[in-house]
This record gives C-alpha cells, sequence and structure tokens, in this order.
C-alpha cells in the first residue's frame, strides 16, 4: 500500500474514533455511531419496574417478569412497554394484550440469554387475564435471602380474554 | 509527531498471522450471529402480529418497510444461512457480503420495535461489512481451493482491518467508562448501589446472595472503573499488554455474566481471535510482491 493510502486509512480511523467520543460526551447517539451510554446510570433507591399479573381459568394467579410475557430480550422491554400503555389508541392497546395473551395459551416460546421462557399455564388451563403493574421497590430496604417485595403496586392496565 | 505515526503505522500494518486470525474472527463472528438469530430474539410471529403496532424506523434506514411472514423469514433465514456458509468458509468473497447485509437489515429492522436501539451488536455490523473487503476464507475452511499467495497489499489491508478491530473494541471501553462519567459522575465507580442495585433487581441467584457482602459490589464497581478506564490508554501504551486486555475482558464480562446477569457474548467471543490467538509481537515476514 502507498503512504498516501496509508495516512488516508489512518485518518478514517482517527475521525472515527473522534466522531464516536464526541458522541459519548453529547450523551447522544445517531446510528452507527454510538455513544456506548446504556450502562452510564444508576439506579435510584426507590426503583419502578413492571410486573405482569397472569390468571388462569381456575382463578390462580402467576406474577412474572415482563420478559415472561415477550419473546424479546427483556431489557428491551420497559421502552416497548411504556409505549403501548401510553402511545396505542385503547383499541389497539387492547389487541396487543390480547394477542400477547393468545401467544402464552397457544405457542409459549422457551428462553435463551436473554429471552426469557413463556409464562405458562397449568396442564389443561389457559391465561384467560393479565394484568400490567407498576412495582415501586426501596432498594435499600432489600434483605438478602428474602424476595423482593414492592411497597406500591399501581394498575397500569389489565385485560381478559 | 512523525516518529508517532510512524510506531502507530507499523502496528497497523505489521499485525502477526493477520489472515489466520481474519479466519478465526470470521468463524468467532459467524458463530455469534447464527446463535444469536437462531436461538435469540427473532421471534418472527411476534414481529409480524406486532408490526402494525411497534414498527417506527428512523435514522438510515428508515426505508425498510414493514415486513410480512415471508419476507421477515427470509431475512431472518437469509442471516442464519449466510452465517453457517460464512462459518465453513464456503465462497467467503460472496457469503460475508450476503451476511452483512441480511444481518444489516435483520438487525435494524428489530431495533426499530423499541427505543433501545441495539447499540451492544453495532459492533457485529461494522465487523462483518469490513470484513468484505478483506479474504476471510484463507485459513480454516472445509474448501480450501487454490489460492494464490497473498501480496504484500492484501497483507497491509488484513492488518489494518484486525488493528482498526481492536481500536473499536479498546475505544468502546474507553467511551463507556467516559459515559458514566459523565452521565453520573464519579461515583459511579464507588458506590456500592452501582452494581448493588441492578443485581438485585435483575441479577443471578449468586449476585444476590452477595448483597450480604456490600463491600463486594463496592470492589466490582470501583474494578469496572479500573478495567474500562486502563483498556484504551494500555491498548495504545504497548502490545504486549494487548493478549492480557483480551484475558480479563473476558473474564470481566463472565463475571458481570455471574452477577448480573448481564450478558456479553457477542463482543467477547471475538477476544480470542482478535486479542489473544496468535497476538505475540508483530509479523515476521511480510510478503514481498505487492
Amino acid at each position: 500500500m502507498n503512504d498516501k493510502t496509508k495516512k488516508v486509512l489512518f485518518s478514517l480511523l482517527i475521525v472515527y474514533g473522534c466522531s464516536q467520543l464526541i458522541h459519548t460526551f453529547l450523551n447522544t447517539n445517531s446510528w452507527p455511531v454510538c455513544s456506548y451510554n446504556m450502562f452510564s446510570t444508576q439506579m435510584p433507591d426507590i426503583d419502578e419496574e413492571y410486573m405482569f399479573e397472569l390468571t388462569e381459568d381456575d382463578g390462580s394467579i402467576q406474577l412474572v417478569r415482563p420478559g415472561n410475557c415477550f419473546p424479546i430480550e427483556y431489557y428491551r422491554l420497559n421502552g416497548m412497554i411504556w409505549e403501548t400503555l401510553h402511545v396505542l389508541y385503547a383499541k389497539d392497546k387492547e389487541k396487543f394484550f390480547k394477542g400477547l395473551l393468545n401467544r402464552l395459551n397457544t405457542d409459549p416460546w422457551k428462553g435463551f440469554d436473554e429471552v426469557l421462557p413463556a409464562a405458562k399455564p397449568k396442564s389443561g388451563k389457559k391465561f384467560v387475564k393479565m394484568t400490567v403493574f407498576t412495582f415501586r421497590y426501596d432498594l435499600k430496604k432489600y434483605k438478602v435471602g428474602t424476595p423482593l417485595v414492592p411497597f406500591e403496586k399501581i394498575t397500569e392496565y389489565n385485560i381478559s380474554l | 509527531m512523525n516518529r508517532i505515526y510512524n510506531k502507530i503505522s507499523f502496528f497497523l500494518y505489521n499485525q502477526n498471522e493477520p489472515f489466520k486470525r481474519l479466519a478465526l474472527l470470521r468463524i468467532s463472528i459467524s458463530i455469534v450471529i447464527f446463535i444469536m438469530v437462531f436461538f435469540g430474539d427473532s421471534d418472527a410471529q411476534f414481529y409480524v402480529d406486532n408490526a402494525q403496532f411497534l414498527y417506527k424506523p428512523v435514522g438510515i434506514f428508515d426505508f425498510i418497510p414493514i415486513l410480512n411472514m415471508t419476507g421477515f423469514l427470509i431475512v431472518k433465514w437469509g442471516t442464519i444461512i449466510s452465517a453457517l456458509l460464512l462459518l465453513i468458509g464456503f465462497k467467503t468473497r460472496i457469503t460475508s457480503i450476503l451476511l452483512a447485509v441480511f444481518y444489516l437489515i435483520f438487525s435494524r429492522y428489530i431495533s426499530f420495535f423499541d427505543s433501545y436501539w441495539l447499540a451492544y451488536v453495532t459492533h457485529l455490523n461494522f465487523f462483518t461489512i469490513v470484513l468484505c473487503f478483506t479474504q476471510v476464507g484463507r485459513y480454516y475452511t472445509l474448501f480450501p481451493g487454490s489460492k494464490t499467495e497473498p501480496g504484500l497489499k492484501q497483507f497491509e489491508i488484513a492488518s489494518f482491518i484486525i488493528s482498526a478491530f481492536q481500536f473499536y473494541v479498546a475505544l468502546l471501553y474507553l467511551q463507556t467508562f467516559t459515559a458514566k462519567f459523565m452521565v453520573t459522575g464519579p461515583n459511579w465507580f464507588y458506590e456500592t448501589k452501582t452494581t448493588m442495585y441492578p443485581t438485585i433487581v435483575y441479577g443471578t441467584d449468586l449476585g444476590r446472595f452477595f448483597v450480604v457482602t456490600p463491600l463486594f459490589f463496592k470492589c466490582f464497581s470501583i474494578f469496572t472503573g479500573i478495567f474500562e478506564g486502563l483498556f484504551f490508554p494500555l491498548f495504545l501504551y504497548k502490545k504486549a499488554t494487548h493478549r492480557y486486555l483480551g484475558v480479563l475482558g473476558i473474564a470481566f464480562h463472565v463475571g458481570v455474566y455471574a452477577i448480573m446477569g448481564i450478558s456479553f457474548y457477542m463482543l467477547y467471543a471475538l477476544y480470542p481471535a482478535l486479542f489473544i490467538i496468535m497476538n505475540k509481537g508483530f509479523a515476521k515476514q511480510k510478503p514481498e510482491k505487492v
């Protein structure tokens, strides 16, 4: 390779590096240029998480993580759930969540890595109701060996088949 | 300034065994993409059923239309099959392009379903595209065929690509370190809650067990800062550190997975080919013919 080409390639590397760092300093992303700020924040002492309550046709209840209701990587779900709850029209919201319930009943998926396994009803049963909650946790009060218990539960949405 | 440029230039264009390492990278990347798309987040039914509600293309690929089942499966299986063909070294000039294109469309498409836009796989997009510009099928292939000896230009391109990928990873850690510093401040790196709280909420049983000893998480946060903060300077300072940085990187991410359940195998699975194997010293001999 001649010197001119090598200098061009070197310059491209510097330009790439600078554009990545500028995005990091500006805390913004312009894909494919990434700031890599995914883990830059701290969780607050009071944390809010979505949780899903699934009711079977015999009345029994399962409390599951959102990842057990969506066949996608669990860390993508906060934004997705927020959008479905706050942006979709009521009719679309109903269709969306009914679709999830039906999927759990008819075609549950296996988990892999950060795709969690589908919640499953007991044998011969099916899920008939889904309730979406926001659980608020005081993480300062967590004790090892005990389940993480919310101090407040906010009902966001519920749907029945 | 000239002296620094000459040193950098020497590093960029004199990597040891670049073609063997590119072949190993080819294998690593193919396996990672195959695993991610075949086993991971690629549920056709979900993406087809919910495109009407969730699909919001933005940015430079916003022309990708909503895919029906056939379209989604073509993109998904195009990615899987081209990954497998590239893995075994079949017609690598063509299969590398197919994988780069299919995986770009696939990863962009599913990223448009939420506002969290899959930065963690962007390196795979970059790497698959750049690998189209070099020879990745000279070694470790089921289809050796007869290949002419590479000339000096091809050798230097291969070497530059390895160096550029290493630079990409080193810069990534500098960025993650800087982002933490800028968004949260230096307390990200010494406060116990930084790593402890996500472990309580999302982590593994092993990770939650360590909550009895908050000092463990304080050390975890500090170690993260040391690792991410020093990776880039050490990478620039001394080539002899690269293999150790690669090993440390793998250990770091495996540890994070064991405690916090955050998986990053799609990045560190490339470290053996990129930083560790055959990465001692520089090229002993370069081709003479141009």
